[in-house]
């Protein structure tokens, strides 16, 4: 990897997102993920390579460290934000369809949960990990699911619910996901959600932390 | 002993054992209607009479905490859900009769710019508008202290505080870009508390102890790490447990999700009971007991998965080993459920708990 990709990739693991940003304080006052990967683009560096290299990477690793507990929700908020001001510069290249994403994951809190801490984090690192979120929001209905998958088809699904009384709600979504759009990978997360939980309502992937959900849906994309 | 009152000081307060273990619980919003309308409860009825509590809440103590105390407003209203925009122009969606966490919409306090221009000097006195109806509240204190229960004042304090005022994402964010924003939040909100306190204490009466709502945590972890929270908010945490115990009274904290990072900062903040610990947040109350030598009481990490398989035998296998183990170790401990009871737990199942808890809930 070059050497400006590995620093992107830095900047986007401890969450450097600028040069004014005083965060990290060992950092302060160095060049973050947004001024650098403008210079990577201006230098002649495939915008691929920024997304693919340096960003996914980034996130990656910061998404494995927040599964092993090593880090707190502040460095992902951190890290998102590094990301997504290295991604505004990409924004041009990703309308163009130079730089292709590797699926759509559609993302959604299930029918009467208004929750969406869990929901926003997961989001944040499955982008970082190179996939195109849809967040559909709270308190989502079955159909509103069917109709994502309907708009953007061949997509993945993550439904999330934080009260052991609307988890309830999700084996009637991933029941009619299957029926309507049979293929479609459902994944499901949230506090009271358990491995037996997912296998008993017919999901296809039950994880505790979001890069979890990474590593399945790059699974699905490989 | 009978005495209710005196079981809770000995446990929460003493940090001792008595012949039982404590008894309390709550609810999540629509389990009583629920049992009423499915299970046979009687309408309307004092859960916590009905069940014989040791504790009480006393209804209408909590004092509100918004910077801007007379500017909330409904900004949308359906036959489900009202959107509100509170003092500190936090804008959130909640189910109007039905149980869960309200939805964030949006959040004008996210800078300490704001902070100071427009927030932070009208929490700097005391203001009575805070308090609701003050003679209803020493009518519901004198009742309190008159039953025999350990009666309690209630409130949240910082981290909570911040959550319903700054929004998650802000002011973690914060804790990280602006860390000396949130150590003036901190301080002046915690004098707020205190001072709104005090007006309590001595306008209305001194409770038994006071218990205090502060979720840091959620299932797989605590939502900062335990050096920021040490350096954050401890040292006012510190302060109120101060507070409260210049009245020789005990605090009890409640926290959801994972919090065992942060036992040390919370024994040392001089909690005395720390509530709910959950379960499937891979939490046991045994553990957390041992990690403090039994100086701190606890309350919950009885698992709620297990309530509401509604499977007599499945509910037994969760509570009765831990009781047991909380009886020959003796362990300060109340019988409480890793939370809330939802409506999914029939009467039933719950009547069954209590069962559980007479037969083995003895030292």
């Amino acid at each position: 990897m070059s050497e400006i990709l590995e620093q992107i990739a830095t900047c986007v693991e401890r969450g450097k997102i600028n040069a004014a940003s005083p965060y990290p304080p060992d950092m302060k006052g160095q060049e973050g993920a947004d001024e650098l990967t403008r210079k990577a683009i201006d230098g002649g560096t495939a915008p691929t390579d920024i997304l693919e290299k340096a960003l996914v990477v980034g996130m990656q690793k910061i998404g494995e460290k927040f599964a092993a507990n090593k880090v707190f929700v502040p460095d992902v908020l951190m890290a998102a934000k590094s990301m997504n001001a290295a991604m505004a510069h990409l924004r041009p290249f990703f309308q163009s369809g130079e730089v292709k994403r590797k699926g759509v994951f559609c993302i959604g809190t299930v029918q009467g949960d208004l929750h969406d801490i869990g929901k926003n984090l997961v989001s944040m690192i499955v982008e970082g990990g190179g996939w195109e979120v849809v967040d559909l929001g709270v308190d989502v209905s079955t159909e509103k699911f069917i109709e994502a998958v309907e708009q953007h088809p061949g997509c993945a699904v993550g439904l999330s619910a934080l009260l052991t009384t609307t988890m309830i709600n999700m084996e009637k979504t991933v029941k009619a996901l299957k029926e309507k759009t049979p293929g479609t990978k459902v994944l499901i997360g949230g506090a009271p959600l358990t491995q037996e939980f997912c296998t008993k309502i017919g999901a296809d992937c039950y994880s505790a932390d979001p890069q979890g959900a990474v590593e399945y849906l790059n699974k699905l994309a490989a | 002993m009978d005495n209710r009152r005196e079981v809770v000081k000995t446990i929460v307060g003493r940090k001792t054992c008595p012949d039982r273990m404590g008894l309390y619980e709550h609810y999540w919003q629509d389990t009583q209607q629920s049992w009423e309308e499915h299970d046979g409860l009687p309408a309307g009825i004092d859960l916590t009479a009905h069940f014989d509590y040791d504790l009480r809440e006393i209804e209408g103590s909590w004092f509100r905490s918004e910077s801007l105390v007379d500017q909330e407003e409904v900004l949308e209203e359906t036959d489900e859900t009202r959107v509100v925009r509170n003092g500190w122009g936090a804008t959130t969606r909640a189910w109007k009769n039905k149980a869960g966490t309200p939805e964030h919409l949006a959040f004008e306090l996210t800078s300490e710019d704001i902070w100071r221009k427009k927030y932070r000097e009208p929490l700097l006195s005391l203001d009575t508008r805070r308090f609701g109806d003050l003679d209803k509240l020493r009518k519901n204190y004198t009742d309190a202290m008159a039953e025999d229960r350990f009666a309690m004042y209630n409130n949240v304090t910082i981290f909570e505080q911040m959550r319903a005022s700054i929004g998650d994402v802000a002011m973690l964010e914060a804790m990280y870009l602006n860390p000396d924003w949130i150590r003036d939040y901190c301080d002046v909100m915690t004098n707020h508390t205190i001072m709104h306190l005090e007006y309590l204490f001595r306008e209305v009466g001194v409770p038994d102890g006071v218990w205090m709502y502060e979720d840091m945590g959620y299932t797989q972890a605590p939502f900062i790490s335990p050096d920021l929270q040490r350096d954050l908010i401890l040292p006012f945490h510190k302060r109120l447990g101060d507070f409260i115990h210049s009245y020789n009274i005990p605090w009890i904290m409640h926290s959801c999700g994972k919090i065992r990072p942060f036992l040390p900062a919370i024994r040392e903040a001089g909690v005395d009971c720390l509530q709910v610990l959950e379960a499937k947040a891979g939490q046991d109350v045994r553990e957390f007991a041992g990690a403090v030598d039994n100086s701190m009481a606890f309350m919950g990490n009885l698992n709620i998965l297990a309530f509401e398989t509604n499977d007599f035998s499945r509910l037994a296998d969760e509570i009765v080993p831990k009781l047991k183990d909380i009886s020959q170790k003796k362990i300060p401990f109340v019988f409480h459920s890793d939370h809330s009871i939802p409506k999914t737990v029939r009467l039933d199942t719950y009547r069954h708990a209590l069962d559980l808890y007479h037969e083995h809930g003895r030292y």
